[in-house]
């Protein structure tokens, strides 16, 4: 593995608004930005899948990320490396979670939720609510994530019951 | 006769968990002279020991959180009326209240502070992983 930095999340996100690729911050890193303090290792993003060249590109070039060879960046789900971290870059039109759930990237985007913080200059996407808790219905079997997913599923509907009450 | 109405401004908690900044409550009258012992209308010094408006609209609120504003605050103002402190106790906690402090500021940050935060946390777990 390169001894490169850290993966830096808001110069990524800065740099992908520049390029203007259409993207969402999925996984943990969403489900804090919905405002719970989850801590995560891992970066994931559904990205359009007209967009996922120019995505994969950017991760390449301006943060040196180790990806697969360029034959397979058509695969739906991309798992790059910058330094330490993992970077996981899915692509699919559409998804049909555990529970027969389908979602289309299309929907859930004009869904989502836009994020901004002019201080920073910093803006982005992330899923609704429910099309999160949606998106963490995917657990492969793997009953660690199926914990974490738990988890962050009750703060999700803690935090959906909060903003119904407000 | 029509029901009284009162304008309420509402600070802190209140106006957080409501989501408004002013509220105009219609009330029964009779519950409405009932408060008078409970509750500063009026506001200011001679408010004393009793409850503003914008508290009683806040204990009304997680004492029936699913009832429409008024109903809430005549429900509550009854209640004190009759002297039962137990019944009181918010009916049902609403998931706001339920979330810690530490949580209820991690909300409070921007985008930007809720990556820098998780960041630092995720620095850190890693530190503590590596030094085992």
């Amino acid at each position: 593995m390169k001894a490169s930095p850290d993966f830096d999340l808001i110069r990524f996100l800065k740099a992908a608004a520049a390029r203007r690729i259409r993207f969402l911050l999925i996984g943990r890193w969403a489900v804090a930005q919905h405002g719970a303090p989850v801590v995560t290792a891992d970066y994931d993003f559904w990205v359009d899948p007209g967009h996922r060249q120019r995505f994969l590109e950017l991760l390449a070039d301006t943060f040196d990320a180790e990806l697969p060879p360029r034959e397979r960046w058509q695969q739906p789900l991309i798992s790059a490396y910058v330094g330490p971290d993992k970077v996981d870059c899915f692509s699919p039109r559409r998804l049909v979670n555990e529970e027969g759930q389908e979602l289309v990237f299309k929907e859930v985007y004009a869904r989502s939720r836009r994020k901004r913080d002019a201080a920073a200059g910093l803006a982005f996407r992330i899923p609704s609510i429910d099309d999160l808790i949606a998106l963490k219905k995917f657990t492969q079997g793997d009953p660690m994530k199926r914990a974490r997913n738990l988890e962050d599923i009750r703060y999700l509907l803690t935090l959906k019951g909060d903003q119904s009450h407000g | 006769m029509s029901k009284p109405q009162r304008s309420i401004r509402l600070s802190g908690e209140a106006r957080r968990i409501v989501g408004r900044e002013i509220v105009r409550v219609t009330l029964n009258p009779v519950l409405l002279s009932l408060s008078e012992p409970y509750v500063g209308w009026s506001g200011g010094a001679s408010a004393g020991e009793r409850l503003t408006p914008s508290d009683l609209v806040l204990r009304a609120r997680r004492r029936f959180p699913r009832l429409p504003l008024s109903w809430a605050v005549e429900g509550y103002i009854a209640l004190l009326a009759s002297g039962a402190a137990e019944a009181l106790a918010p009916f049902a906690v609403a998931p706001y209240d339920e979330v810690p402090e530490s949580v209820r500021r991690f909300r409070a940050l921007t985008p930007a502070e809720k990556i820098r935060l998780g960041e630092r946390w995720r620095r850190e777990l890693r530190a503590v992983r590596e030094a085992r």
